[in-house]
């Protein structure tokens, strides 16, 4: 089975932009910002963060399906 | 606010009926690829994943948990955060090996029929449950609209429209190189449709 050689800055941006996910939103550090949030919307404004982050790496890297 | 069962019944089969047509014109080509493939579309189509139970289960999670309902969300997120390590490398195996759906995939990893029969049945076991309560979200919400009994022959209608939704524009073209672009649109327009909705508000 010959699989493809991944672009390996594409799969280390991934794997950071998974690690930034768990350590915003599933970490201890996720209850100090919650309980420090000043305003409501800012879960959703760090999950469209990283989702915009996701879809910048995502657009950066090679699309050889 | 509470509907006649008659005019909801009939704005139901209104709504399946420019779905149905629009998972046609797609199917067709009437459709232009520029719209049918445009990543936004595909984006969309990932509504797929808030469905009618999804709606009724965050809100009340998110009543007892605070912002605890958003980790499914969250959760489905950072899968596609691995795209390149977790997602690619399955696409890319379906699409060599031609596989077209979980059970081929895992048959052809384990070199066994079994395994494939044992993954299919596992599905089953686990997806049952989640379709009823499917079912049971649209049957509540007509309850809830109506203030009539359970209209289980709405449930019934609903079960048998699934079943040909499902027929005609997904399980018809078993194929690896399948896009069922149909089914992509029409969810995508669906998730336009409740997009525009939560956006204008109550």
């Amino acid at each position: 089975m010959a699989f493809r050689p991944e672009n390996s800055r594409s799969v280390d941006s991934a794997v950071l932009l998974f690690l930034l996910g768990l350590f915003l939103f599933f970490s201890p550090f996720t209850f100090w910002w919650a309980g420090a949030a000043t305003v409501w919307y800012l879960p959703y404004l760090l999950w469209l963060g990283l989702i915009g982050l996701i879809a910048w790496v995502a657009h950066r890297s090679p699309h050889d399906i | 606010m509470t509907f006649e069962l008659g005019i909801l019944f009939l704005a139901a089969v209104a709504y399946l009926l420019v779905l149905f047509l629009i998972a046609y014109a797609a199917e067709r080509g009437f459709i232009p690829s520029a719209v049918a493939r445009h990543p936004l579309t595909y984006v969309l189509s990932l509504g797929v994943y808030a469905t009618s139970w999804s709606y009724y289960g965050s809100v009340g999670f998110a009543q007892t948990q605070g912002y605890g309902f958003l980790a499914i969300y969250l959760g489905v997120t950072l899968a596609f955060a691995l795209t390149p390590v977790l997602l690619m490398p399955i696409l890319r195996l379906t699409r060599d090996f031609q596989l077209t759906s979980l059970a081929d995939l895992f048959a052809f990893r384990y070199r066994h029929q079994a395994t494939g029969v044992l993954v299919t049945l596992f599905m089953l076991v686990g997806i049952l449950p989640y379709i009823s309560l499917q079912i049971l979200a649209v049957t509540e919400s007509v309850r809830a609209l109506t203030q009539a009994a359970t209209p289980t022959a709405l449930a019934f209608g609903f079960c048998l429209t699934l079943i040909v939704f499902a027929i005609l524009f997904g399980a018809r073209h078993a194929s690896a190189r399948e896009r069922h672009e149909g089914l992509v649109v029409v969810i995508a327009f669906e998730s336009a449709v409740k997009a525009g909705r939560e956006a204008g508000g109550p």
